[in-house]
């Protein structure tokens, strides 16, 4: 497996965000392959039911996923190519998030995301890091664009992989948030202390280049990439990813 | 000597837990994307910035002077007196001063400026009592914008005044439920007599904005973050008024607007242990809506037709009908989402009460300090009263005196038997 040191330096790396056997497990497994040169790490999503935090785009991923929950996770084992890590919603695991995290772990995840871990479970914060610990997983956090400073710093205190800043509302809808502002923000609180990613709704070189510009360790690319595929297959998707990785390393 | 501002407050950066994202409902088409083609851009992205401190523009701070900003800071030395107090002082922010008689203008003028920042022409909302109606009808004709009002069919009929003010102003009034929009006809077809609600009225401005989304904008009154940062204008103002720090701080809620705007300047220091360390903070609400005291913290819609994406909040459900009562402007289902926190957190205290009971605390306010408070505005009084009668020597509370009553006779005539 490659592994690509995510971590605060001039070099934005590209992520790519997948829902785990979508459009089929077999297609999935063939994206992976595919892109797996141009991108620096994949976040892969857990098939949920309640995918409550997404935006259109990707909850029909979710829908449309040939496997569901720990099902879809089995297939990841020794078939991604790169560093992953893995995103799920705490609401689905709260109940058995040992096991949940040891099958993370035994899948070959690099990191576990949760994105209403500090919304709506924000006392298991402490148990989830040391779960994931546990298990020999690096805890990643997922922030809003109007996250509390102090609760900020907090998270910077527990060393994560990385603080992920949603750009938007929620995933793949891009509505006139100035995310200039937003972004420097965050950067300023967290420093150089802590890798920041970002993402939602990111699809251009455009954008991309005014994010590296913002000194960001990490751009997600999802439903821009979800949409190139439901258009025009794996090559368009490809594509996309090309001229966003151009626009990174110009 | 104090003056406007120069920036708004936003508590998202204080709060000692984030604020829950808004989300789409499982069915339908996306409420999130929806928004651009209802709410005016710089709103939306006020309503995502994690900016602590927001710059007023420079044409907003002019017409918050221009409408009479800053607002008195009083002491109610007669009211002390009639309730016996030893040596403790009650203070109020006084926003029936503005033109609009209510805190409402505060955001009225900015939302308005954003709306034809947009090239809008024509600014749409909902109201009952019709304070915030008419705050957003001299918004827009200060601005030179045309104006659309769905009011509550309830007030509508009981309270003319204010309807015939906003006419005077150039808005065009429509009582809700109304034939315009497709809910509306619904509901009139239940029932041809329906009394309307906020939530019901919300969902006809929202629809009536979407049949021409280049030209209208729809203005919310209360609930949304930006609206309760606009607001902060009131508490911003008191800090730097306030001859000495409260031990107590109230304000009624309806949506949170006047209540956020009040405190969370003061909260916001207390968070950051910057001031305030001791005070308590509490909000007052109706018996006939009491959200904050007897409903749930979950993720509801802020309208009834479920149009707005949900926000997590203390809601009785969009549907709740509250009983016809004269603060109408506290018949609202929900609060805002970061008062549901502050509540749900214990930094924010909730209390409930009877209209009966309030309108006679607004009486005697009346008669001690010689201004008719509106009887939304009252339930702070009522609150301020009792906890005055409880206080030890020294205490000090203030409250907001959101908005004065003086189109409000009915209330008086009908709860406290004037004729
Ligand atoms: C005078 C006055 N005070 C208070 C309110 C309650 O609204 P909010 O909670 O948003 O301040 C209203 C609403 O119409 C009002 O007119």
């Amino acid at each position: 497996m490659v592994h690509v040191p995510i971590n605060v330096s001039s070099c934005t790396k590209l992520i790519l965000y997948l829902t785990a056997t979508y459009p089929s497990t077999a297609t999935f497994l063939n994206i992976l392959e595919t892109v797996s040169s141009i991108v620096d790490l994949f976040e892969i999503g857990v098939p949920t039911n309640n995918p409550k935090y997404d935006g259109p785009t990707v909850r029909m991923t979710h829908r449309a996923a040939e496997l569901k929950g720990m099902e879809a996770l089995d297939v990841l084992k020794g078939n991604v190519p790169r560093d992953f890590v893995i995103m799920a919603y705490m609401e689905d695991h709260v109940d058995k998030l040992e096991l949940f995290l040891k099958k993370c772990a035994e899948v070959g995840a690099r990191g576990v995301l949760m994105p209403d871990l500090l919304f709506d479970y924000y006392e298991m914060v402490e148990k989830f890091v040391n779960e994931c610990r546990k298990f020999g997983l690096e805890p990643c956090f997922f922030i809003s664009s109007k996250f509390p400073y102090r609760e900020v710093e907090r998270l910077v205190e527990l060393r994560p992989l990385f603080i992920y800043l949603g750009l938007q509302a929620c995933s793949g809808v891009r509505l006139p948030i100035f995310i200039e502002r937003n972004v420097k923000i965050y950067r300023n609180i967290i420093g150089d202390r802590c890798p920041l990613i970002v993402g939602f709704a990111i699809k251009s070189p455009d954008d991309v280049k005014l994010l590296k510009r913002l000194r960001v360790d990490g751009i997600v690319i999802g439903s821009a990439f979800i949409k190139e595929l439901s258009r025009c297959g794996i090559e368009c998707g490809l594509k996309l990813l090309e001229s966003l990785k151009r626009a990174l390393v110009e | 000597m104090v003056t406007v501002p120069s920036h708004w407050y936003n508590i998202a950066a204080d709060l000692p837990i984030p604020l829950p994202p808004v989300r789409d409902p499982d069915t339908g088409p996306s409420r999130i994307e929806l928004l651009t083609k209802i709410l005016p851009s710089v709103l939306i992205d006020q309503e995502f910035s994690g900016e602590r401190w927001i710059p007023i523009p420079d044409e907003v701070r002019r017409m918050y002077e221009k409408v009479g900003r800053p607002t008195p800071y009083r002491r109610a030395e007669n009211l002390e007196r009639a309730l016996g107090l030893k040596d403790v002082h009650i203070y109020y922010k006084f926003e029936g001063v503005l033109p609009s008689g209510s805190h409402k203008l505060n955001t009225a003028l900015a939302q308005a400026y954003y709306a034809k920042q947009d090239g809008a022409e024509e600014v749409v909302t909902e109201t009952s009592a019709g304070q915030w109606g008419l705050a957003t009808s001299i918004a827009a004709a200060l601005f030179g914008m045309r104006c659309t009002i769905f009011m509550t069919r309830a007030s509508y009929r009981s309270k003319p005044q204010r309807r015939i003010l906003m006419q005077v102003l150039g808005a065009t009034v429509h009582p809700s439920p109304s034939e315009l929009t497709e809910i509306g006809r619904k509901l009139l077809e239940q029932d041809r007599e329906h009394p309307g609600s906020l939530g019901i009225a919300i969902s006809e401005a929202v629809e009536y904005v979407l049949k021409e989304p280049e030209k209208r904008r729809y203005l919310p009154g209360s609930v949304m973050e930006f609206v309760l940062i606009h607001q902060t204008v009131i508490g911003l103002e008191a800090i730097e008024q306030m001859p000495e720090q409260p031990d107590i701080v109230i304000a009624c809620v309806g949506g949170g607007s006047n209540f956020g705007g009040f405190t969370y300047p003061m909260i916001g220091m207390k968070l950051r242990e910057e001031g305030f360390e001791k005070t308590r903070f509490i909000a007052v609400e109706s018996k006939a809506a009491p959200k904050l005291t007897s409903g749930r913290y979950m993720y509801d819609h802020p309208d009834t037709s479920g149009i707005l994406p949900l926000i997590k909040m203390y809601t009785l459900g969009k549907d709740f009908v509250p009983p016809p009562i004269h603060a109408a402007g506290l018949r609202y289902h929900g609060a805002a989402p970061s008062l549901s926190i502050l509540v749900k957190l214990g930094i924010v205290e909730a209390v409930a009460y009877e209209q009966e009971e309030v309108m006679k605390a607004a009486q005697l306010f009346a008669r001690c300090e010689g201004i008719i408070p509106a009887p939304e505005s009252a339930h702070a009084i009522k609150a301020v009263i009792d906890v005055a009668r409880k206080s030890s020597p020294g205490t000090v509370i203030a409250f907001n005196l959101s908005g004065h009553g003086l189109l409000d006779t009915d209330a008086y005539s009908k709860v406290l038997g004037i004729q």
